[in-house]
């Protein structure tokens, strides 16, 4: 049983827009799955299925094996965090930490409960001094933070981020990289997002899907997918940067062994150049 | 971001003072203003609530006098009509204006004196109130007071969609004049109806995101109002009483002395 699985799963928008085709998706447990795709590929679309925001037109969607239904819909909410793209769309309360509270409340926990949760999820995103601040304050990578806090306080056992790092300077998105793969390691979280910086994707994701116009195109690890340039190039993506170079300094003839993120190319490097094991 | 009165709420020096005493230093302030039948106690409340906002709350002067100028010249406005549209008591000056002799009596001097003094009074107890009190910390007084909680949770929602929309507002406008949108009167009105229109559509789609990120985290009809440890300081109170008290007591023993 997986956490999160899709069948066939095709939706039409209002205006007979398709919007996701036979999409065939599965989260399994403590996974780390990118989806990639280039700008209205439907990796939102398909987000905003995960817990029962839109419904599909046909196919299904399965949480842990079950359909979203009227029954189970606030379980599956609890089970499944979705952060928005827009944080703005999803901080709606006058201050941070009455924000954050309100997933929690929702669920009827108790005050004492609700408070404990909600310093420790801003603890987590490392906004804890900034509880009483009211949002319009903060600046855009704080309200994300925010946004991420809000839904990590409900304790999904799955986090799905909607382009997590659009928006953020360059420590933000090293935090968040930190952040992603702690809640991954830590608490056995399985975490979902989207992004187009592929260079970042094998820093965080262990499994990618490819997606373009509504259909998933690709599945695979980072090998797979990453070793397929022309299928990345034919969706308006790319190939990270490092190992574009690799390939391009094994086809000169220098024998360096594949890396994608930058620990693994360093070494690749002083091992091919200095002859370091 | 525009600076707001809100902003400077958040950053005055009484800030961490429990918002039930600054209230019930307000509140009472102006309340005994509007019964006091002498001009002398409004007075009084007016001077030292305005010293009070400048001096301890540490409101910028030049702020504060701007913001106060608004109400007090409307006040005096109002008082040179009272002054010589009612009348009783001796006359003590007429003026004729095109034929119409315009009468001033010592009771419509002293009516416009109090009416003048109670504006002023009012108003500074107001500004006192909205310079110290963030309006996110009225949430839970609100509470308190047993409001209906719909009513508590719609005026937590409006207030931070108001900012939502002074942000859509001043980031269009921004994009209009960028691209010369208001360089002539015929652009401007063109410019500013696509404002209005614009942000009229703006604002419900953010109410239809709203709806979809509250049911993201399971809304079922309740907001929380964090509330954190409070506790009266007894000095505080101690002071705010022995003020009222004071100003009570002015009222009391001044009731229907005036200037005149």
């Amino acid at each position: 049983m997986h956490l999160i699985e899709t069948r066939d799963l095709t939706y039409v928008y209002p205006g007979s827009v398709t919007g996701l085709e036979k999409v065939n998706f599965i989260a399994p447990r403590n996974a780390r799955i990118a989806v990639i795709g280039a700008n209205g590929a439907g990796k939102s679309t398909l987000f905003k299925h995960f817990n029962g925001i839109l419904k599909p037109t046909s196919g299904s969607v399965l949480i842990r094996g079950e359909p979203i239904s009227k029954e189970n819909i606030r379980e599956v909410r609890k089970f499944v965090g979705v952060v928005f793209q827009n944080a703005d769309d999803q901080i709606f309360s006058p201050t941070v930490e009455q924000d954050v509270a309100f997933g929690p409340t929702n669920l009827g926990l108790d005050e004492e409960t609700v408070r404990h949760r909600v310093e420790e999820a801003l603890r987590m995103v490392g906004m804890e001094d900034r509880a009483g601040r009211v949002p319009h304050h903060l600046s855009g990578g704080e309200k994300k933070r925010v946004a991420i806090a809000g839904i990590i306080a409900m304790e999904p056992q799955v986090l799905v981020l909607d382009e997590p790092t659009a928006g953020l300077d360059p420590q933000g998105v090293a935090d968040l990289v930190g952040f992603i793969n702690s809640l991954s390691r830590k608490y056995g979280m399985t975490v979902i997002f989207s992004s187009h910086d592929v260079s970042l994707i094998p820093e965080i994701a262990d499994y990618i899907y490819v997606m373009n116009k509504g259909t998933i195109v690709a599945s695979g690890t980072i090998d797979e997918i990453f070793s397929q340039a022309e299928l990345l190039t034919s969706v308006r993506l790319d190939v990270p940067l490092l190992p574009k170079l690799i390939r391009s300094l094994r086809e000169h003839g220098i024998d360096v062994s594949m890396a994608y993120t930058f620990q693994e190319a360093e070494s690749a490097f002083l091992k091919a150049f200095k002859g370091e094991p | 971001m525009e600076n707001i009165l809100d902003d400077y709420a958040h950053r005055n020096a009484l800030r961490d003072v429990d918002t039930r005493l600054k209230l019930a230093l307000g509140v009472g302030a102006i309340l005994i203003g509007i019964f006091s039948t002498t001009p002398l106690s409004p007075l009084i409340i007016g001077l030292s609530m305005g010293v009070i906002t400048v001096a301890i709350a540490r409101i910028p002067f030049r702020l504060y006098i701007g913001l106060l100028a608004i109400p007090v010249s409307f006040a005096a406005m109002s008082g040179i009509v009272i002054l010589f549209m009612t009348g009783g008591g001796d006359p003590l000056w007429t003026v004729t204006i095109f034929g119409f002799s315009f009468i001033m009596t010592t009771e419509s001097l002293n009516l416009a004196v109090l009416v003048t003094c109670r504006t002023f009074g009012g108003m500074s107890s107001l500004f006192f109130i909205s310079l110290t009190t963030p309006a996110v910390e009225l949430f839970s007084v609100m509470r308190d007071l047993r409001l209906p909680k719909e009513f508590v949770d719609l005026s937590m929602l409006i207030y931070r969609y108001i900012f939502v929309l002074i942000g859509e507002a001043i980031a269009m406008h921004n994009a209009q004049v960028m691209r010369n949108g208001y360089s002539g009167f015929r652009r401007s009105i063109y410019a500013f109806s696509m404002l209005g229109a614009m942000l009229f559509i703006k604002a419900w789609e953010k109410g239809e995101a709203l709806l979809v990120a509250m049911d993201a985290r399971c809304y079922d009809g309740k907001l929380e109002v964090m509330e954190g440890e409070r506790h009266l300081d007894p000095k505080g109170v101690v002071s705010v009483g022995c003020y009222l008290c004071f100003c009570s007591a002015i009222t009391i023993l001044c009731a229907g002395k005036n200037f005149f």
